[in-house]
């Protein structure tokens, strides 16, 4: 009896691009070993020009990330999370003003931001609730799904969400693909969809809520795992009958741990008072 | 990670063929990054073949330095002529072959429906 793999297709290509990828490592290398060694012997560190691991006679000396480094980065996330556990009820309900005044002073303190509830006498109707995975977003007319990615490996990673059938409640990000711009993509790849429409005072006052919440610029933290990004509002929803407070673009939910297994979780978000856009968007480091 | 080249070079396509093979998330990760270290090494191999040995120097210098993607593709377009052609001649080679085993791929997963 034969047994043939479910994933014969996969296979055939994983052996031929595994050869490949030694193929092309070994012909850089054997071109260009000498210029690499003399460059790490004088301290340059040659592996930054290739940040892909398992690169073999420059380790010793490249400038990589630590043991030390990387847990002290998760000690600090989970520092947070023990700092922020006593200072939450044991289900994701609102917040009491109280509550809220401890965690924003807890958060700006620790992430050095200015965090808060209300700006500009607006605020959303919860800080702590269900956060959901949403899909891309459509950036400039003319986009795709692919185009979103600068590796194949992005496109692993975040590709598999898809892209929503609808723009944005503000469109596209912008006007055309020449006009597209660095800041433009880093919104997109950090955008979270909240319940403008639930925030008091919307109906009331739409045009006005509908400036202040373009690309409104937010911390979201994981109070599980500390984990912490800064992201802009990019959507408006999800809708109430979804049981979510918010959602989250995939990138956003893979820098708050929440990407694998439901996508969803419970989640602390606040406004950032940057006036001089000095924050980053994306993940916190601690 | 975006690279000085990353604007040079089109995954699309490539990109949308693998999703036709219906992998699972792992299989996907796998392959992404075997795709991405072989266009790395390519590109990378071809335009440093193209530089002085002190050019190379330079060139480390300021990736380590961390010089952004447009002052590392200056430096190079001044030391190598028609550089940012050479690298979009070089990745169409790369779609192509790479493709074709994307192709190879999808006529052995359709012969197993």
């Amino acid at each position: 009896m034969y047994f043939t793999s479910h994933s014969s297709h996969y296979e055939h290509l994983r052996k031929k691009w595994t050869q490949k990828r030694k193929n092309s490592r070994d012909k850089f290398f054997a071109n260009h070993e000498k210029s690499l060694r003399r460059a790490a012997l004088g301290g340059l560190g040659g592996l930054v020009l290739l940040t892909t691991p398992g690169v073999p006679g420059v380790a010793a000396s490249a400038p990589v990330a630590t043991n030390s480094t990387v847990r002290g980065e998760e000690d600090n996330n989970i520092l947070l999370a023990q700092s922020l556990k006593g200072l939450l009820p044991t289900k994701t309900v609102s917040l009491t003003p109280e509550e809220e005044e401890k965690i924003t002073a807890l958060l700006s303190q620790k992430l050095n931001l200015e965090v808060s509830v209300r700006l500009s006498g607006i605020r959303l109707n919860k800080s702590y609730g269900l956060i959901g995975g949403e899909q891309h977003l459509y950036r400039y007319p003319g986009d795709n799904l692919y185009q979103h990615f600068n590796s194949a490996t992005d496109w692993a990673m975040y590709g598999s969400a898809g892209i929503a059938p609808h723009l944005g409640a503000w469109g596209y990000f912008a006007p055309s693909k020449d006009q597209f711009t660095q800041e433009d993509s880093q919104r997109e790849k950090y955008y979270l969809a909240v319940q403008t429409f639930l925030a008091p005072g919307f109906a009331e006052n739409v045009d006005k809520y509908r400036d202040f919440f373009k690309f409104r610029k937010m911390l979201v933290v994981n109070p599980l795992s500390g984990q912490a990004v800064v992201a802009v509002v990019g959507d408006a929803g999800p809708a109430q009958w979804t049981g979510k407070d918010l959602g989250g673009s995939p990138e956003v939910m893979q820098a708050l741990g929440l990407a694998s297994g439901p996508r969803k979780g419970a989640v602390l978000y606040f406004f950032i008072d940057d006036p001089s856009n000095i924050a980053p968007l994306g993940p916190v480091k601690i | 990670m975006k690279y000085f080249y990353s604007h040079l070079i089109k995954t699309e396509t490539l990109l949308s063929r693998l999703d036709e093979l219906k992998l699972s998330r792992e299989q996907k990760l796998y392959l992404a990054k075997q795709l991405d270290e072989i266009i790395h090494h390519e590109i990378m191999d071809a335009v440093l073949l193209k530089l002085t040995e002190e050019d190379k120097r330079i060139l480390w210098t300021k990736m380590v330095a961390g010089s952004s993607n447009d002052i590392l593709l200056e430096f190079l377009n001044e030391k190598v002529d028609n550089i940012e052609k050479e690298i979009t001649v070089i990745f169409a080679a790369l779609e192509d072959e790479l493709g074709q085993d994307i192709t190879e791929a999808l006529v052995l997963a359709n012969e197993r429906m």
